[in-house]
């Protein structure tokens, strides 16, 4: 569970590039109607086999083990998806939270504070990531010297962009909090009194 | 193991029930077993994989109206393919 301080704000959140689940949605699509394909080409193949297989009672079972072959890759699918839609960059007013989902049951959360990060950059290689604007971000953090990876990042150029917006503008609120001038109120001294302070003296009881 | 619960006599009426009667299993009968076999193994693990992702679904930064639609759509298409399958068995078994 990503839980957010009580003055921090969303400021961006980030995504990998929509390819990459779009390849392994295609791969899972193919393997799923393969069952079908294999009884299409079978049937061109040996046509009279093809027949007496239809009309028989092993029709049945073909259609039994195609639709359980199909819901596994659904299923299959469906955790592909979780894990595609659970990594996640977010970009808040104090700090950067990159969540990784590896696999079912195995996650990584890792929070960086904004005026930890030393250097930002990005990567773009080959046809691909170049025409469809993904790539990989690279978050050196001061300190233990740590390095975030973000790969298939959609859009890294923006992505670095607003982590520089959100430092310049936690920078800013950082120095004008300190350049605030001290606040003096003219209520009288009793009031800020704490009652245990009230207390009679210790020299009281000597 | 078993020997300790069972009396030895009954182990050897159940493991000579269950010899004769692989034995005299026919194709059918072979393949029906192994349809419910699979349907039961399906709805197990259909079972615990969708406990895990509703899981994380809920926990993990998703708005509500997101996580229904993903619900509905994941739901829809694998009650689909569980109910061919029951039909399927069925059909084969009738």
């Amino acid at each position: 569970m990503i839980s957010l301080q009580p003055n921090e704000a969303v400021l961006y959140e980030a995504h990998r590039h929509w390819l990459a689940i779009t390849v392994e949605g295609v791969i899972f699509g193919l393997i799923a109607a393969a069952p079908v394909a294999l009884l299409i080409g079978l049937s061109l193949a040996f046509p009279t086999i093809a027949v007496d297989l239809i009309t028989s009672r092993w029709l049945f079972v073909i259609i039994f083990f195609a639709s359980g072959w199909a819901l596994l890759l659904w299923v299959l699918f469906f955790i592909v998806w979780t894990n595609y839609f659970l990594d996640l960059l977010i970009i808040t007013n104090q700090r950067l939270i990159d969540a990784e989902q590896f696999r079912l049951f195995s996650r990584d959360q890792v929070s960086v504070p904004l005026d930890q990060i030393q250097d930002i950059k990005i990567e773009t290689f080959g046809l691909l990531p170049t025409i469809f604007k993904f790539g990989n971000l690279y978050v050196q953090t001061a300190g233990t010297g740590q390095e975030v990876v973000i790969r298939n990042l959609n859009h890294p150029d923006r992505v670095k962009q607003a982590i520089n917006d959100a430092y310049n503008l936690y920078a800013a609120n950082i120095a004008s909090a300190a350049a605030a001038p001290p606040v003096f109120t003219n209520a009288p001294v009793s009031s800020m009194v704490k009652p245990y302070e009230t207390k009679p003296p210790f020299t009281q009881y000597q | 193991m078993v020997q300790n619960y069972l009396p030895p006599q009954t182990i050897e009426q159940i493991s000579s029930a269950v010899s004769t009667y692989t034995q005299s299993a026919t194709v059918a009968e072979w393949t029906t077993l192994t349809m419910l076999g699979t349907l039961f193994l399906t709805l197990l693990g259909f079972g615990i994989i969708t406990l895990a992702l509703d899981y994380h679904w809920r926990n993990y930064n998703i708005d509500t109206q997101k996580v229904f639609n993903l619900r509905l759509w994941y739901f829809s298409v694998a009650a689909l393919l569980f109910g061919m399958m029951l039909a399927a068995l069925l059909l084969y078994i009738l």
